[in-house]
């Protein structure tokens, strides 16, 4: 059975998060030990060991994390741990970020919900990352991160931006959705507020059950760390 | 690390600004009479447009309401090929065109038209207003000359003209439907204007209400079984005061927004559906969000008729009435539940098989696989027939591969002869055609075998030919069959075999497990695969292994509580096969060393050992040779099986006789006894060979006992009473050995008591026999 890769966290880590940030670690459908339900758990951490130790340990259906700077107050929440979050407990929200430091492209194939990509479909969609890449280049773009999300394809490009915008990472969004969506890949235009959580990398993609055709697979940094 | 350079926020506002923006509206001139009536401008109907001037795209996506193609080439420059070039039509219906290449810059709607639809200007002008509808035209023109004498009356008697209809009020199959079963009643929207058409007496009586403006009610002396529609059309202009020509072009659009509408309940089904896919469109247009019951059976009951038609719909035989459904996609994906291949199907039908409004569909597909569909056998990963010495073996979704003696092998269908094989349990796909080859042949096979110092006869060569024996069990899913244990210290190919046994079922990304902590991985393991490889079971094993082993090797079942009930057993059937590799074999409790299968290995000469990337690669590339050798194997041997002896030397008779067809099958039948009877005496020995200081203590230690030594002190009075023993390290390394051998030395009647001393942190040993534990000594 594939586990989550704690190096590759870490390194995923130092690439996604600058010096002193505060990053919180969301883990979804997770079950823990106190608690076997499926639930969330949370954690803010600005100590990246300590981050990937404690994501490694983790069973959930998918671990997160808030790409763009948090708040460093909210460390008090659960300062370099993690906790099961109850009812009525907040996650970081929009207001909570203090700048924009990623724009973040997403390629999914097109697939029902819930469930884990086929290798054709994870490869369409990493297909259709690099096309996203070489047109951004063309137009004098720096180099993103490339990622395989285990299930389709991340690009983070590097902004400098405060968390209001004035919506142009919205917009940027949908232009790319406007020309390279279609029937076979989708990218997603709804990443835009500030306080998305995102894949952590070195973790387990664990939608539905894995199957020979659909198995679950590890996200990994493929280029730019 | 590098450092990555941020993007500008210039570069970011001219990607932003690639969104095509909506154009402004065109001007409406919508004064006079149609206007009174609110017809508005009807939207040009791009995707015919597109198709009629055959412009190179891909497929319509929906976008912010509207809908969106992308040119495969630019129409202004055929070196644009990477997307850049596109049409829009926005939800209010304007359109956009362009390309964003810079060169393209300018290009637009307009000069799309231009392009691909020379003269439309021209036209557009002489009709004035071809994108209007043409009531509004008509409206429009009201202060004309030869309209201001129109009044109502001079319309009546242009209705009455005799006019052959493009159109219809609801008009499928040529004729007109109002209402669903119950609601004898239909109506159609188009903008703001608004037919009703209800029966009234022996005729229609038809409503034409528009806007805020009142509405004009027309009672038709039509018959409601044989509608005359020309009449209808006559009283609708009528009512509009419209020429009948004019209202005839404007409702030529309504045909496709009836067909969306719940009153178009009574569309028929497509005429001759090949694929699920086929039935979108029709489920869609039914069921919107005013479905009725009735409308919804009528889906599920169609294509529930369709699939058991085409024998797609199929039901579990053997195990009551679960309902199985298969797609049609060419592979049968069967399933219990709402899984994926259900949820596939659902999708296909077009339903949104996350929505739980859907869970009908789900409920008429299953009940009626239950209690109609086609009885077959649902399988996993293999089977195999003894009455006709036949064996089955899965080959990917798709298909299966039947294996009979002295015969090619065959591939069928996954379905073909009732047989199919579940979706969640087929083997990967290999090649049935390949050129068999023995697994014996590749070095993964062939670990550094030796043969027990007490069972010489244990021959490296009998280990081999059983390991074939176990490997064709396997594959046909013969059962019960013998935990395969690999057992001796390390560097003599242990491992490598289970990760190969365990790749020439599942592929290359497959590999050996190492024990978990929780149990339900190992019964879930037990219960969902064929075979599965526990590597390094050493030192203290959980004490829940030894009865999970013994279930397995025994072919038995596991009952457990079902989860959040207080009452419900669930039942299940452990058939997996599993090999397991140790160096001490802690886990050879009487019962479960008895149905061993005990491999011996020594460390690699350094000359034999071959690099493991090496033996990888050879599992995986004739992976699909050494499957058709294990089917075609299984299949002789069950037919060599009959023939067997009656009383075989052997504990584990079912494995014996497949041991000994092997043997036969392969020319040698009078091997097999020989065979068994090292086999037997070498499980025996299972416990204790492979560790040299656990057979120094059964040979050596003194009948009273160790008493109270340090682990050094230990091994020295071991060998004062005459074993010899290797160098076994430092004082630690032999504590971590003998707690290892805890486990196998109470197998042979003997306890190992550990008492530490914490303040000069070191532990002392008492080695005593068991009192009063009826398996002492029972293995040796």
């Amino acid at each position: 059975m594939l586990h989550h890769d704690r190096h590759e966290i870490l390194r995923a880590c130092q690439a996604l998060f600058a010096p002193g940030q505060v990053a919180e670690l969301r883990a979804l459908d997770a079950v823990t030990r106190d608690w076997s339900r499926l639930h969330t758990v949370s954690g803010y951490f600005d100590d990246w060991e300590k981050l990937a130790a404690a994501a490694a340990g983790i069973r959930a259906r998918g671990i997160y994390v808030t790409l763009n700077p948090a708040n460093p107050a909210l460390l008090a929440r659960a300062n370099n741990r993690l906790r099961d979050m109850k009812t009525g407990e907040s996650a970081t929200g929009d207001g909570d970020i203090v700048g924009r430091r990623w724009l973040p492209v997403d390629c999914d194939a097109v697939r029902p919900t819930g469930i884990s990509a086929t290798d054709a479909e994870h490869d369409l969609a990493l297909a259709r990352a690099h096309e996203i890449r070489a047109y951004l280049q063309a137009k004098g773009w720096p180099e993103p991160l490339l990622a395989d999300s285990g299930n389709g394809a991340h690009l983070l490009y590097r902004v400098e931006l405060p968390a209001d915008d004035g919506g142009l990472v919205e917009k940027a969004l949908a232009a790319l959705a406007f020309r390279f969506t279609d029937a076979l890949v989708t990218v997603d235009q709804k990443n835009f507020n500030p306080a998305r959580i995102w894949k952590l990398y070195g973790t387990l993609a664990a939608k539905g059950d894995p199957t020979p055709e659909r198995p679950h697979r590890l996200s990994r940094l493929v280029e730019g760390a | 690390m590098t450092v990555l350079t941020p993007v500008t926020r210039e570069q970011l506002a001219a990607l932003a600004a690639e969104i095509p923006a909506e154009p402004p509206a065109e001007p409406r001139r919508s004064s006079g009479q149609a206007w009174r009536y609110g017809l508005p401008a009807q939207p040009l109907d791009l995707a015919q447009w597109i198709e009629e001037h055959g412009l190179d795209v891909r497929e319509k996506q929906d976008w912010r309401g509207g809908k969106r193609w992308i040119f495969r080439i630019c129409p202004w420059n055929s070196e644009h090929r990477d997307r850049s070039a596109y049409i829009v039509q926005f939800a209010s219906g304007a359109v956009a065109a362009g390309c964003h290449h810079n060169s393209c810059h300018g290009r637009d709607w307009h000069a799309l038209r231009d392009l691909v639809e020379p003269g439309w200007r021209e036209r557009a002008r002489s009709s004035d207003r071809s994108w209007e509808p043409a009531a509004q035209r008509a409206g429009s023109e009201a202060g004309s000359p030869d309209r201001a004498s129109d009044g109502p009356s001079d319309a009546a008697e242009r209705a009455g003209e005799s006019v052959q209809l493009p159109w219809s009020i609801g008009i499928v199959d040529g004729e007109l439907r109002w209402g669903g079963r119950s609601g004898n009643r239909a109506y159609l929207r188009h903008g703001q204007l608004r037919y009703t058409v209800t029966p009234e007496g022996e005729g229609l009586r038809v409503k034409v209400a528009a806007g805020n403006r009142g509405s004009v009610e027309v009672i038709l002396d039509v018959d409601p079984g044989s509608p005359d529609l020309d009449a209808i059309a006559s009283r609708v202009a009528v009512a509009l005061e419209a020429p009948v020509a004019d209202v005839r072009a404007d409702l030529a659009a309504l045909p496709e927004q009836w067909v969306a509408h719940p009153a178009a309940a009574e569309l028929p089904p497509p005429a001759d559906p090949q694929a699920l896919t086929d039935f979108a469109p029709w489920v869609t247009a039914r069921l919107n969000e005013r479905a009725t019951r009735a409308a919804k059976d009528v889906v599920g009951e169609t294509i529930c008729r369709w699939l058991l038609e085409r024998g797609a719909l199929v039901c579990d035989g053997d195990r009551g009435a679960p309902y199985l459904l298969a797609d049609d996609g060419g592979m049968l994906a069967l399933t219990d539940n709402e899984s994926l291949s259900l949820q596939a199907a659902v999708s296909r039908c077009g339903v949104n098989p996350a929505e739980p409004a859907f869970d009908w569909l789900y409920h008429d597909l299953r009940t009626t696989a239950a209690n109609e569909g086609r009885r077959v056998q649902v399988r996993r990963f293999s089977f195999s027939d003894p009455a006709t010495s036949t064996v089955y073996a899965s080959c990917g979704p798709r298909g299966y591969v039947v294996a009979r003696p002295g015969q090619k092998l065959e591939w069928r269908r996954n379905g073909a002869d009732d047989i199919v094989f579940a979706a969640d349990a087929v083997l990967p796909e290999w090649d049935w055609q390949a050129e068999p080859l023995s697994p014996l042949e590749l070095q993964a096979f062939q670990p550094a075998l030796a043969a027990p110092l007490e069972v010489p006869d244990y021959t490296p060569a009998i280990q081999q030919a059983f390991l074939g024996v176990f490997l064709a069990g396997v594959i046909a899913n013969l059962r019960p069959l013998p935990l395969l244990a690999l057992l001796g210290n390390k560097g003599g190919g242990k491992s490598t075999l289970g990760r190969s046994i365990i790749r020439i079922i599942y592929g290359p990304a497959s590999g050996v497990t190492p024990l978990s902590d929780d149990p339900r991985d190992f019964w879930a393991m037990a219960k969902m695969r064929l075979c599965f490889a526990l590597d390094n079971v050493d030192a203290e094993p959980p004490p829940w292994l030894v009865d999970a082993l013994a279930v397995v090797a025994t072919g038995g079942r596991k009952q457990s509580r079902k989860l959040y009930t207080d009452e419900e057993l669930t039942d299940k059937e452990m058939r997996a096969a599993v090999v397991i590799t140790s160096r001490t074999a802690p886990f050879a409790r009487p019962d479960v060393a008895e149905r061993i299968l005990p491999l011996t290995t020594v460390e690699f000469s350094d000359a034999r050992r071959r690099a493991d990337s090496e033996i990888d690669r050879e599992v995986g590339e004739y992976r699909s040779e050494v499957f058709a050798y294990l089917v075609t194997a299984a299949a002789n041997m069950l037919s060599w099986a009959p023939q067997a002896p009656g009383e075989l030397p052997a504990r584990f008779l079912d494995f014996a006789r497949l041991a000994w067809a092997w043997y036969a099958a392969t020319g040698q039948p009078g091997g097999a006894i020989p065979a068994l009877n090292a086999w037997r005496a070498a499980q025996a020995l299972a416990v204790g060979d492979a560790d040299p200081l656990l057979r120094a203590i059964l040979e050596y230690a003194p009948a009273e006992g160790i008493q109270h030594r340090t682990a050094t002190d230990f091994v020295r009075l071991l060998g004062d009473v005459g074993a010899t023993l290797p160098h076994l390290g430092g004082g630690k390394a032999i504590a971590h050995r003998l707690r290892e051998l805890r486990a196998s030395l109470s197998l042979a009647g003997w306890e190992l008591i550990e008492e530490p001393d914490k303040v000069n942190k070191r532990s002392f040993y008492t080695l005593r026999h068991c009192r009063g534990d009826g398996r002492s000594g029972a293995m040796l």
